[in-house]
């Protein structure tokens, strides 16, 4: 942002000499005044843009959803294309499968990754894995899909719910390392100085004394880990393709909610965008209500280190 | 962490050397590999994909990267529609998303009183929370008609003899895209800035506070060149979740490969046309000019996110870790 | 869901399994709904197919999951009939259909990653030869890409020439009411409002047809276009799979787009006459469909590989823009996936049979009479690990 805006003079390192800090107060207070005042509301003003959208949504998806919303909708199988009534059943049995399989896959991966950040590598190894971490944190997800639909569903032979699992696997690390690596890094270090003191050894510190002092912390991680992953479409089109019929096969294509809302989204059949937008309320209830539990763990607890 | 306090594995280097046991080097070994599995994900994603991609880079060259024709019927394939719907939409939504998410971060951390910069910090963050097939979902029923009869028609009545604003506006194209991509950035943008505007010291707004400045010339000539880089990361930070952005760009650009100024022409982007056309593309050479662009797509990301990070870093590291959470 | 339409599902199934073949095809509303209005015999009902006995090689409690991707067109009647299928026939078979566009069928397909690939267009000589395995193109049914628009207040018929079509795919006809449309409709006032033309955005075979049709009439689009599963657009905007460009053109006023002709009927929305080469405006009907394939059929190649656009002046009642859906099957499959093609068969064989007689529900026509005798010798030349599936 310009420094040599109408009001001022420069900024504090650009005012030297004796005369120089009264200068720029003396100068057009009335105009002065103006400016911030316009700017204080400028500010206010793009809070108010900011919380907008999610109003707008969280209302639409409410209004929207909820008339659409009844345990048929959970419980039975899609009707076919164009007739009315049928659920997601297979998406909701899917989502859960494949969220599962990617935080299992997923977790222990990034718990430990986290662990070695924090515990043991030294200051450069622990700046390249936090570096390789958070590169790819930021792959783009569809990337992700490309990998896994050459990584799994090409050698297999055909689309399935692990290649699904698996592309959500890769997302989850990132997140969950991360969190691992600030949690573990909020236990004080007196706590480990004193297993040491009775003579435990290091890792045996770490797993019996560092990681349930963190467990809280790490585990609302891995909630909010679950949450993004839940809403995940991009990286399941090629890998997890879709399905019909409820399926609890690993080797079979498999559905899930964020597909089963893009498909009925793109659709033109009004009985498809009203179970969308009921699919959606789950998914947002649902990922809202992880974010929330986890935001204000996880606050109390960076806020607690500040 | 006080002075007189072991930096963390310090104790366990040096325990380690001096009384080795059997279950240390187990865990050892388990952390590295978990370490390790992570750069191994890294490059066997940009093997994988850049292997695939091979056939297609032979085939097209590098006038992939500027031929506009994408004809699969004819294999010619050129990225630059995807290239240009990727970048106009991503700086668009990035310039309106920096305005709008530094206001938010500057409003909490600078005006906001307690009880109303926590529950709206929040909310900002919430953002982030809502999966991306949802905005899609509301871009398309409630954003696009929206934007259609309130924001494209007058704007065509009155300014359509811009190229900006030429053509049929029909709510499905760049600036609904705009849009939706301003909202998924600006968590990001917002959530960083504010760690980063709350990393500046005090001392800074004091001085300009004992000088006379009102609040905002504080914020400008004491808060705001302080904390310059951190800002900048932030916005690449938010940059490169634009630009990998995928399921709801897809679902209101409208998925045609023109390059065109006008806001209301339909568009295409480098994530979108992957989401679309992966599954069916017909012959080798089409699905590998398709991964050529996954490929692009990773590269120009992994640089942005390189520089956000350390970017971001120097400000703050823990500043990442909320870029990461929001 | 409601316990309701699943009943209503049942009567018309039972409807249909006891002989009476198809209701007549309401051309606006939803088949559920036209299920218990009876009536008339659709042109299309000419066999009567549920007479064919099933092969019923698989058992009432065999458990198999066939996966199947590709046309869009087809997904409509595809999934009624798969449905009826595992509530009828075999409970334990579930036949997953992925509605992702004929090119992805056709991919997919090749890749060896879906069981069965569907497509709106044959498999040409490269293609087969690419897959390196001999492969089967079963026709299934037969369909009209129509002309669907959105022009509200309107409530005429628009009548198309393939030029204007042409015309207005090539970016040159940009209001409904330029001079060319106006030619078309004499007598009609048509509005004075920007065409938004709404086209694939994924490989498709409705593309194909509809684009063969252009290329065959139209000297203009031959040379600018060209026929494919996806082109190289001059305009418009592209919607995924024939849903979403009903979407597009449901949601846009002004908008005009190429659909199967069940989408737009479902969807309420109005479909064009397109001008045959007999000189004739023809509606998108059951029947006008049926004499586009009635016009092919005869000419039919032993390999199955045909279109049906553009019949000639003799068949002066035929829709122009007609098209077909194939199956694509491997002639021979590995011995390890015998039970799920075992039951794919089946369900095939039912559905070249009984399941035909849901098809002018969903506003498709039948396979052609003619077809349905080299359709059978074909899926009886499956095998499996060299094994015959069906006797």
């Amino acid at each position: 942002m310009s420094t040599g805006g109408t009001a001022g003079g420069g900024t504090l390192a650009g005012t030297t000499g004796p005369g120089a800090p009264l200068r720029v107060v003396g100068r057009n207070m009335g105009r002065r005044h103006a400016t911030d005042r316009v700017m204080r509301v400028l500010l206010g003003l793009a809070a108010v843009l900011a919380v907008i959208p999610l109003l707008l949504v969280v209302v639409f998806v409410l209004a929207q959803g909820l008339p659409a919303l009844n345990l048929a909708l959970l419980t039975h199988s899609p009707e076919p294309a164009g007739f009315p009534g049928g659920g997601v059943a297979p998406a909701v049995v899917g989502t859960l499968i494949m969220v599962g399989l990617g935080t299992l896959l997923g977790t222990p991966i990034a718990v430990l990754a986290g662990i070695y950040i924090r515990e043991y590598a030294g200051g450069r190894g622990a700046t390249l894995i936090r570096f390789l971490v958070d590169v790819l944190a930021g792959i783009p997800t569809i990337a992700i899909g490309l990998f896994a639909y050459g990584l799994v569903v090409v050698p297999m032979g055909s689309f399935s719910a692990l290649a699904g699992g698996v592309a959500l696997a890769v997302i989850i690390i990132p997140i969950v390392a991360r969190v691992t690596d600030e949690m573990l890094g909020l236990v004080p270090g007196s706590v480990r100085e004193a297993a040491y003191a009775l003579g435990i050894p290091p890792w045996k510190t770490i797993v019996r004394v560092v990681l349930p002092a963190a467990a809280t912390g790490i585990v609302t991680g891995i909630l909010l880990g679950v949450a993004r992953i839940a809403g995940e479409t991009a990286p399941l089109i090629f890998t997890a393709l879709g399905n019909d019929r409820v399926s609890t096969s690993l080797s079979d294509p498999m559905d899930a909610l964020p597909l089963r809302i893009w498909v009925y989204a793109t659709g033109p059949y009004d009985s498809w965008h009203q179970q969308a937008w009921a699919a959606s309320l789950v998914l947002v209830l649902m990922v809202l209500l992880f974010s929330i539990l986890t935001r204000l763990v996880l606050r109390r607890r960076l806020a607690a280190r500040a | 962490m006080t002075a007189a306090e072991f930096e963390p594995g310090q104790v366990q280097r040096v325990l380690a050397r001096h009384r080795p046991r059997r279950g240390e080097p187990i865990f050892r070994g388990l952390v590295v590999l978990a370490s390790l599995t992570v750069l191994l994900v890294i490059a066997g994603l940009i093997l994988v994909i850049a292997s695939q991609s091979i056939e297609g880079i032979r085939h097209n060259g590098v006038a992939f990267l500027w031929g506009t024709t994408w004809d699969p019927v004819h294999s010619i394939f050129g990225a630059l529609p995807f290239i240009y719907g990727t970048l106009l939409t991503s700086f668009t939504a990035l310039v309106l998303a920096m305005l709008i998410g530094v206001g938010v971060a500057l409003f909490l951390v600078e005006m906001a009183p307690p009880w109303l910069a926590g529950p709206l910090g929040f909310m900002t963050e919430m953002l982030a929370a809502i999966p991306s097939v949802v905005y899609g979902l509301w871009g398309i029923f409630v954003l696009a008609p929206w934007l259609r009869d309130f924001v494209e028609m007058p704007l065509h009545d009155t300014l359509g003899w811009l190229p900006f604003f030429s053509g049929n506006p029909i709510g499905i194209g760049n600036f609904a895209a705009v849009v939706v991509l301003t909202i998924m950035i600006l968590p990001t943008v917002a959530a960083v800035s504010r760690d980063v505007i709350r990393a500046v010291p005090l001392a800074q707004r004091e001085a300009a506070l004992a000088l006379g400045a009102t609040r905002w010339e504080t914020i400008r000539i004491g808060v705001l060149p302080y904390a310059r880089s951190g800002i900048l990361g932030a916005g690449i930070l938010g940059l490169a979740r634009g630009v990998g952005e995928t399921m709801a760009v897809t679902m209101v650009i409208g998925n045609a490969p023109t390059i065109s100024l006008s806001f209301f022409s339909q568009g295409y982007t480098m994530a979108s046309v992957i989401a679309n056309e992966f599954t069916e593309a017909t012959t080798d050479l089409y699905r590998s000019s398709l991964i050529e662009i996954g490929l692009l797509l990773l590269v120009v990301t992994l640089l942005i996110n390189a520089a956000a990070r350390l970017l971001v870093w120097r400000a703050s590291y823990s500043a990442g870790s909320r870029s990461l959470l929001a | 869901m409601t316990i309701h339409s699943r009943a209503r599902w049942g009567a018309l199934a039972l409807v249909a399994a006891l002989g009476f073949g198809a209701c007549s095809a309401s051309a606006t509303q939803a088949p559920a709904a036209t299920a218990g209005a009876g009536g008339a015999q659709a042109s299309s009902a000419a066999v009567d197919y549920s007479s064919v006995t099933p092969s019923t090689t698989i058992g009432k409690n065999d458990k198999a999951q066939v996966t199947g991707a590709g046309s869009t067109a087809i997904y409509p009647w595809l999934s009624a009939v798969a449905q009826i299928y595992q509530q009828q026939v075999a409970p334990g078979v579930a036949v997953n259909y992925q509605a992702i566009g004929s090119g992805g069928g056709i991919a997919q397909f090749q890749a060896k990653t879906v069981d069965f690939g569907a497509s709106d267009i044959y498999l040409n000589d490269q293609q087969m030869q690419q897959i390196g395995v001999p492969v089967l193109n079963i026709p299934m049914i037969h369909w009209a890409a129509a002309m669907t628009y959105n022009l509200p207040n309107f409530t005429g018929e628009v009548r198309f020439s393939p030029d204007t079509i042409a015309g207005i795919y090539l970016g040159k006809i940009t209001n409904w009411d330029d001079p060319a449309l106006a030619a078309d409709n004499p007598g009609v006032k048509l509005p004075n409002l920007a065409i938004t033309v709404a086209h694939r955005s994924d490989g498709s075979g409705t593309t194909m047809n509809f684009t063969s049709f252009l290329t065959d009439t139209s000297a203009a689009w031959k040379s600018q276009v060209g026929a494919g599963l996806s082109v190289n657009w001059p305009v418009g905007a592209g919607g995924k799979g024939s849903a979403g460009v009903t979407a597009i053109v449901k949601q846009t006023p002004g908008a005009i787009g190429y659909v199967e002709l069940s989408y737009a009927l479902q969807n309420n929305l109005p479909v064009g006459l397109v001008k045959n080469a007999a000189g004739n405006f023809v509606k998108p009907t059951l029947a006008s469909t049926t004499d586009a394939v009635a016009a092919a059929v005869p000419n039919a190649p032993a390999d199955l590989r045909f279109l049906i656009v553009n019949p000639p002046a003799s068949y002066p009642n035929a829709y122009p823009i007609g098209a077909s859906t194939w199956v694509l099957l491997y002639k021979d499959y590995p011995a390890s996936k015998a039970t799920e093609v075992k039951a794919m068969i089946d369900f095939l064989w039912w559905a070249i049979h009984n399941g035909q007689n849901y098809a002018a529900q969903v506003d498709y026509s039948a396979m052609a009479p003619a077809l349905v005798a080299k359709v059978e010798t074909a899926l009886k030349s499956v095998t499996v690990g060299g094994q015959p599936v069906l006797p």
